[in-house]
Formats: C-alpha cells, sequence, structure tokens
C-alpha cells in the first residue's frame, strides 16, 4: 500500500522531504470543490504497491528545493520575491546607503537554488560565478544527482577547467589500435569522453579553459555535438552548469565572446552567512555530505524530466504580459541617431561602424538620457535572450504551480536571464543621477530597476487598457483570405491614419519605433494583399 | 461438488500467493518496524474467511487487496491494537467489508482500497460511516452506486463540501438508495427527488421537517408523477418571504472542544464568493474558509487575500455580520460560533 507517512523523516534529518503539498492552497484555487475522488483516496491504494504515491512533477521539484534549501546548501537568502496582491511587504530602510529590507508576503525563494532547477528542468546553460567555496560545483552536482546519475559517475563526469585542458582531454582520443591501422580518418574510431552523453553537464571554472578547447566546448555546448577527427558524437539535451570565479576576467584565459552568448542564465552564488555557523558546526561534526544523503524520491527519471520539460512549454504567456516584455525589450536595441532610415536605427548599425554607443548618444536626439532606458545600454536584445526569457518565465510559473505566467514572474527572472546579455553604457546620464551609480555595480538591481522603469511608462502611457495595435494585430491574426478589396483599403487608411497620430503626437522613442515598424510590416503585406486581388480581378 | 469452505479457499490462496504475500510483509516491516507478524496472521485468521464464503474468481484478488490492508493498518496501529472501542477501519473490515462483499467482489482492487481511505478521510464520524456503509449493501446495485452513495453518506455525516457533487449524483441514483444514504430508509422512494430539489434549494433544511405525516403518507401510496413534480418543484421554489428569520445553524467550535477556532471569529467581507454555505472567516491571526450546512460544518485554514471584517447593518452586541440575500450570519465577541438565519420554510 502507498503511503506517503511512511517516508516522513524527522525534521532534522537529511534525508527528509517536505510532505506535499509545499504550495498553501488559496481559496481561488478550487480547494472548496471537493470531490469524491478526495473522499476515496488516501493511504491505500488499488496497486497495493509499498512504494509512496507518484508526487505531481511540479511538486516534485519543489520538494528536491525545499531539500536543497533546508538540508543541502545553507543559502538563507530569498531574493526572488513575491507577494500576495492583497498584502504589500513590509518594508525597513536602514541607516548608511539607505538600504531597504523587504519582507515578502507571498512564498519567496532563494535564486542560487531555484535557478540551477530550473536550469536543469529546461535544460538550459547556466553560469555560477561567485568567489571559491560559494557552493558552486556542490549545486551543480546536486541537479545531476536529482537527474539520477550516482555520485561516482556525476565526479567522473565533471570537467575541471585548467590551462593545459586539450581537446581531446574535454572530448576523447583517437583509440590508438584504430589509428595505426585506419586508411581514411573516416575508420578512426574515437574513444569518446563519457560525460558528453549525460543529460546533466558541469564545466568548472570554464574560463580557465584555454581559447582552442573553448571553441570544441562551444560546438557541443551551442549545437549538441562534438567532433574530433572528423569523427562526431551526438549530445542528448543537457542541462548545462558552468562555473565561474570572476567571470569579469579573471580567468586565465578571456571567454570567447560566442560562448558566453550562449550562456541563458546567470547564477550568483552570494556569501556565507556566519549566523548559520552552527549548521556547519553540525556538519563538521558529523561528518554530513549532502549530496550522498539525496532522498530517492526526488530522483527525476528521464522519462519525467521529458514531461517536465513539456509541461513547462505548455505554460501559457497573456498577451498583457507580453506587451510589458515587448515594451521592455524594445527600449534597449532602439537608437535614433544610428541611422537615417527607420529600419537601421539599431545599436548593431553602430558597432558594424566601429564606434560605441556611448560616442553616438553623446550627440543630442531631443530626448532626456538620463529617462530613456536606450541610453542605458551599448547593446540590444537578441532573439537567443528573449526565446531564454519566455522559457524561463514558463518554467518559473510551472515551479510556484502556476498555469500562466504572471508578470511578477518576469520581473523576478529578467535580471538573471540578462546580466550577461546587456552591456552597460557607462557614460549614460542615468547612471550618474543621484542614487544610481550604485547600478554599475549591481547589474541584477539595475536590471530590475530597467524593467520597473519601462514598466511605469508602460502604465503612463495606459498601454494595457490601450494598446495601439491591438484590432491591427486581431484582424490580422484572422487572416487575409476572403478579406474584401474595401475591407482592405479601410485597414491601409486606418494603418495611415495612425501612423500620421504618431508622428504628429509623439517623438520616436524605443516603443514607437516598434509599433511603427509593425505598422510599415501591415501596410505591406495589406497592400501587397490588394494589389494581388486587384490584378486578379482584373 | 462440494463446498470447500471459506478456511480451505483461505488456504489455497494463501500457498498459491505464498511468497508473494511474505514479499509484501517484508516490505511493509521495512517501512513499519513495528509491523506484528503474529497480529497479521491473526487478523488474517479473522479477517479474511467472511470474505470467502464463496468461490469466486475476482476472491483472489480481493484476498490481496484485504491483506495489503491489513498490513497497512495493522502496521499503522489503527486496527488490532486491542481497544475496548472498535476503530472505525476494524469496523469497516470486520462488518462492513464482509457486507459489502458482492459489491468488493465487482471492483475487488480498488473498492476496499477506497472505502478504506473514505473512513480514514471521514476521521471523527468514520465509525459511523463505515457503520452505515454496509446498510447501503443490500440496496446499491453495483459499486459505482455504492461509491456515489458513499460520497451522499459522507456529506450527510458531516462534509459539507461534499453538497454540490452529492446533490448531482444523486439525482442520478435508484430513489431508495439516496433515502438510505441521507439516513430515511423508511421513506419511499417518490420522496426521493423531492428531498434532492429541497436539499438543492436550501442545504440548511432538515429533513425530518421537510414533510407533513400526511405527504409522506400520500407519497407511500403510488402517487401520481403529477404529484411528485408538483412536490420537487414546491421543494425547490424559494422561501416566502418573511421578515423574523430563525436560527438555522451554529457553525464552529472553539479549539479545545474539538472545533477549528482558537479566538472568537470574525467573518470576513468576501462579495460574490460568499453564501449561505461558504464563510471566510478570521479567528486571531489565522482565516479560515468555513463550508457548513443542515448535515455539519468544515474549516479549512486558508491564505486569502486581506479582507475586511464583514459589517454590512451590524446588530447591536455582534462583532460581524452578513446579511445576505437569503441568509444572515453573524458572530459576537464572547462566542466560538458563527449563526446562520435563513427564511424559514413549511413542511410540504
Amino acid at each position: 500500500m502507498g503511503e506517503t507517512v511512511f517516508w516522513k523523516r524527522p525534521a532534522h534529518d537529511p534525508r527528509q522531504v517536505s510532505a506535499a503539498p509545499t504550495l498553501p492552497a488559496s481559496p481561488g484555487s478550487g480547494q472548496d470543490e471537493f470531490d469524491v475522488s478526495k473522499l476515496y483516496s488516501g493511504p491505500a491504494s488499488a496497486e497495493g504497491s509499498t512504494e509512496p504515491p507518484v508526487a505531481r512533477l511540479d511538486e516534485k521539484f519543489r520538494q528536491a528545493y525545499f531539500w536543497i534549501v533546508n538540508h543541502a546548501i545553507i543559502t538563507p537568502y530569498y531574493d526572488i520575491e513575491y507577494n500576495d496582491t492583497a498584502r504589500p511587504p513590509r518594508s525597513f530602510t536602514f541607516g548608511g546607503a539607505g538600504t531597504e529590507l523587504r519582507l515578502p508576503s507571498g512564498m519567496s525563494y532563494s535564486s542560487f537554488v531555484l535557478l540551477p532547477l530550473l536550469n536543469f528542468a529546461l535544460r538550459k546553460r547556466a553560469l555560477f560565478i561567485g568567489g571559491p567555496g560559494r557552493g558552486k560545483t556542490a549545486s551543480a552536482i546536486l541537479m545531476s544527482l536529482l537527474a539520477g546519475y550516482d555520485l561516482r559517475t556525476v565526479r567522473r563526469g565533471i570537467q575541471h577547467g585548467q590551462p593545459q585542458m586539450t581537446v581531446a582531454d574535454l572530448l576523447g582520443n583517437p583509440l590508438p589500435k584504430a589509428l595505426m591501422e585506419s586508411n581514411s580518418s573516416d575508420d578512426i574510431k574515437i574513444a569518446w569522453r563519457q560525460w558528453i552523453t549525460m543529460r546533466v553537464k558541469i564545466v568548472d571554472e570554464y574560463n580557465r579553459i584555454p581559447t582552442r578547447t573553448q571553441s570544441a566546448l562551444l560546438t557541443l555546448l551551442a549545437d549538441g555535438y562534438a567532433e574530433v577527427l572528423g569523427q562526431t558524437v551526438e549530445s542528448p539535451e543537457s542541462a548545462w552548469f558552468l562555473t565561474a570565479n570572476d567571470d569579469m576576467g579573471g580567468g586565465t584565459y578571456q571567454v570567447i565572446e560566442a560562448l558566453k552568448d550562449r550562456i541563458d542564465i546567470v547564477i550568483k552564488a552570494l556569501n556565507f552567512n556566519p549566523r548559520f555557523l552552527d549548521d556547519l558546526l553540525v556538519r563538521v561534526e558529523e561528518g554530513v555530505k549532502p549530496e550522498t544523503l539525496l532522498p530517492k524520491e526526488l530522483i527525476f527519471t528521464p522519462e519525467e524530466l521529458d514531461s517536465v520539460h513539456a509541461q513547462i512549454l505548455k505554460v501559457a504567456i497573456p498577451r498583457a504580459v507580453r506587451r510589458r516584455l515587448e515594451f521592455f525589450a524594445a527600449q534597449f536595441d532602439f537608437c535614433d541617431l544610428a541611422a537615417k532610415e527607420i529600419e537601421y536605427k539599431s545599436k548593431d548599425t553602430i558597432h558594424l561602424a566601429g564606434k560605441t554607443l556611448s560616442q553616438v548618444c553623446a550627440e543630442d536626439c531631443g530626448r532626456d538620457k538620463a529617462k530613456c532606458i536606450c541610453s542605458q545600454t551599448e547593446n540590444g536584445l537578441s532573439v537567443r535572450s528573449l526565446m531564454t526569457l519566455l522559457a524561463f518565465s514558463k518554467g518559473l510559473a510551472w515551479f510556484r504551480g502556476q498555469m500562466e505566467v504572471g508578470l511578477a514572474d518576469v520581473i523576478q527572472i529578467v535580471p538573471w536571464i540578462l546580466h550577461e546579455k546587456l552591456a552597460q553604457n557607462p557614460g549614460s546620464p542615468f547612471f550618474d543621477a543621484t542614487g544610481n551609480g550604485i547600478y554599475r555595480v549591481d547589474r541584477i538591481a539595475w536590471i530590475r530597476r530597467a524593467f520597473d522603469l519601462a514598466c511605469e511608462e508602460f502604465v503612463r502611457l495606459d498601454l494595457d487598457r490601450s494598446d495601439p495595435l491591438l484590432e491591427l494585430d486581431q484582424a490580422f491574426e484572422r487572416g487575409l483570405e476572403g478579406v474584401a478589396a474595401g475591407e482592405v483599403r479601410k485597414r491601409l487608411s486606418g494603418i495611415e491614419t495612425h501612423l500620421a497620430g504618431l508622428a504628429k503626437g509623439t517623438k520616436l522613442y524605443a516603443h514607437v519605433h516598434a509599433d511603427v515598424l509593425k505598422l510599415k510590416y501591415y501596410h505591406q503585406r495589406y497592400s501587397n494583399y490588394l494589389r494581388w486581388l486587384t490584378t486578379v480581378r482584373s | 461438488m462440494a463446498d470447500d469452505g471459506p478456511e480451505l479457499r483461505i488456504r489455497e490462496w494463501l500457498t498459491g500467493r505464498r511468497v508473494d504475500l511474505n514479499g509484501r510483509f517484508r516490505a511493509m516491516a521495512r517501512a513499519r518496524p513495528g509491523l506484528d507478524p503474529g497480529k497479521v496472521l491473526g487478523l488474517c485468521r479473522e479477517l479474511l474467511p467472511p470474505l470467502a464464503v464463496k468461490p469466486h474468481p475476482g476472491l483472489p484478488e480481493l484476498l490481496d487487496a484485504v491483506f495489503d490492508l491489513i498490513l497497512l493498518h495493522s502496521g499503522r496501529g489503527l486496527i488490532g491494537i486491542g481497544s475496548t472501542e472498535p476503530t472505525a477501519l476494524e469496523i469497516l473490515l470486520r462488518h462492513s467489508f464482509p457486507a459489502l462483499l458482492p459489491r468488493l467482489l465487482e471492483r475487488p482492487r480498488s473498492l476496499p482500497a477506497a472505502l478504506s481511505n473514505a473512513t480514514e478521510n471521514m476521521a471523527a464520524t468514520g465509525a459511523r460511516f463505515a457503520k452505515e456503509l454496509a446498510l447501503l449493501a443490500g440496496v446499491a446495485e453495483d459499486a459505482g452506486q455504492l461509491e456515489d452513495a458513499g460520497g451522499i453518506l459522507a456529506w450527510r455525516l458531516g462534509e459539507p463540501r461534499l453538497r454540490r457533487w452529492a446533490l448531482e449524483k444523486a439525482s442520478g441514483l435508484p430513489g431508495k438508495l439516496v433515502l438510505a444514504a441521507l439516513g430515511e430508509p423508511g421513506w419511499p422512494e417518490p420522496a426521493a427527488p423531492v428531498v434532492v430539489a429541497a436539499l438543492g434549494a436550501d442545504a440548511w433544511r432538515r429533513l425530518g421537517e421537510l414533510f407533513t405525516p400526511v405527504t409522506l403518507e400520500m407519497l407511500s401510496g403510488s402517487p401520481g408523477a403529477d404529484v411528485v413534480d408538483g412536490l420537487v418543484r414546491a421543494a425547490g421554489a424559494g422561501a416566502p418571504p418573511c421578515d423574523n428569520w430563525p436560527l438555522r445553524g451554529s457553525v464552529g467550535d472553539f479549539t479545545g472542544f474539538d472545533g477549528d477556532f482558537e479566538f472568537p471569529p470574525i467573518l470576513l467581507e468576501t462579495g460574490p464568493e460568499s453564501n449561505r454555505h461558504c464563510f471566510m472567516t478570521r479567528h486571531g491571526p489565522a482565516e479560515m474558509l468555513v463550508h457548513a450546512d443542515a448535515f455539519g460544518w468544515s474549516c479549512q485554514p486558508v491564505v486569502a487575500p486581506q479582507r475586511n471584517a464583514a459589517c454590512f447593518g451590524i446588530p447591536a452586541g455582534t462583532t460581524s455580520a452578513i446579511d445576505g440575500k437569503d441568509y444572515r450570519a453573524h458572530t459576537r465577541a464572547n462566542s466560538f460560533r458563527i449563526r446562520v438565519h435563513v427564511p424559514p420554510r413549511m413542511p410540504l
């Protein structure tokens, strides 16, 4: 008979797993709809198995999170904050730099544990950064153990970056016998390193790997295959965990830009709070090694991980949240001074001309550069960054047991995704404003502030209620088939009127630039369709 | 061919399944080190033969399922503990299962486990649930009906969250079974749809006050469909206007008296979420969702958005009050109960 109670352990037992459900239900969650399935469910099961009942996968992930937080990694930092809508957090301001402490009113999480779990679930590429001894590698090892690998295999699979690391060290060697006997490179057999086929991959201190070996790593990390002497091996969908003591140049080798660009999320390893010395003492005295104590009920099978991935992708992102993201993303790439043509008013144009934004932005463009977010970064957001942002937002919502992504999820995840993606323009007047100097150092706070500023502007413009493109989007999504010429002309006229209104009523701000380009796109599509329609009729 | 007898059937089953059953015992003993082999054997001797009175293709599977229940509950110290009063699960296994044998043999694997879970879930009323479940045995025509009627029984025994579900199911079950589950097995079958309509319209109605003796007598004498339809319509109609709404229920209690409130509760403003059967309350710092009807009440802690105390037309001496369309509820500073008033209705 399956019975959860059997598997409960005392709270101090490191093998104890938090009892499900880990999320308290709220009145709106349908808990009052008590149906008979609840009446007839309980410890006795029809299967007669002595194994505990299978948990929901998001619940299992939450249990894994709480086990790591409670027993494996001492990380008393709840920096992914959620608040109940009706209960604002209490906050306290401390003297000195005026630091604010907030007490979240909703269930909040430690980024150092939650983000690796999301990366594990989403099979993305995470970079742990932070000083030595902060638990970066230990955290990555726990993710491998959650995937069902034994500790010995995990340890053998870790790639330790060091200046003498060769491509063969990383990927594998040709078998000497085959090398001697082969007549062509096609016949060479490679003894591939086992870690290539693991579903969780750990590369420790990746910024100590020589540049050439980094390129080989890039192929594996970005494209999912490895190549040695013309032979290739495919890697399964994997979660990557890279670590670096100091990502800003403290490694032996400069990390190649392409490799940096492939990092989906950055996880900051925070320092140890000495008030938790007691916990350390227990570990010293009792010889506790959390990596040897992972409860087996927390291990995920490959099928479960596939299912998790599929479930996360199904989480919806409502239009209201997408609009906020669109508005935010539009702020970065736009530069009015970058080009004459509207299509090329992008920071890429500046870089291709061998200049920096700070050089171009020094000229007057008629905007308040302390307020406009576009002045704060040297670059815009890549498609890859946006895709990662969408995926992690879904992952976070799924982890929290939500069916769709909320704005709070996006707010919390944005800084970790864009940490390495947005290059600051230190010359921006924004950073010179009172109290903003800290953002030159604290990138998480800076990106969070940028998102807040974008949201404030979005609300000020009342775009939640009056999306200028909503009707056009909806009309276009219905398709062009069967739309009469008169209707097309009406829509074209509407687009032109709208463009005229924008040109007259507002400057070409970043979000207006995005809207204008979309209007031009619609105009072109409708014009082409009208041309086709009239040609066919004639 | 001579009947082998229950003991022989049990012996054959034990012999044939020996290795597997021993394995199950060992697995449970690992999880429950206190599992006593002597007690398990004693319980098997007592509880299994009454189920093996006749040969049946589903019997081995049923014996397997009950054996698992014996292991589980014995390991947890819930059966075979030698208490003077039998526990709810002992009543279920000892008395209800033999009575329910034909239904159990229909679904030998899942039904015993489901009924065991339901008995446990009923907590304080588990023993009554197990006993009254046995009374449904002769009326339920199949295992599905038994399960549905079990849900109605659970509602009557004080699980108001099942009300909506139970009323839906009741309309598809034989009238006799519905009435038996609602504790009125002696009422004539045509009364069932009237009872369901009455409780659907107002679950604060007490069954004992629903019919006059004359109406019950009339329903016993094969009434025409039009008569029953008329009674169903009358039962489902709204209450006649009346200013003086009597007290219909006192919901909740102090934790010291097996209630859920540590402090005198107050009702919270919930707007349209609140109705005569569901209130949001606060007692001290905690908040509770209270479900209630004439059969009982249940409280569940919730994390709710902050709300104000409901104080619409608050009468003197009360700490909170709700003046709903079809109910009034209020709390007092010196009481751990929510008082519910509903419009009076005459017996049919």
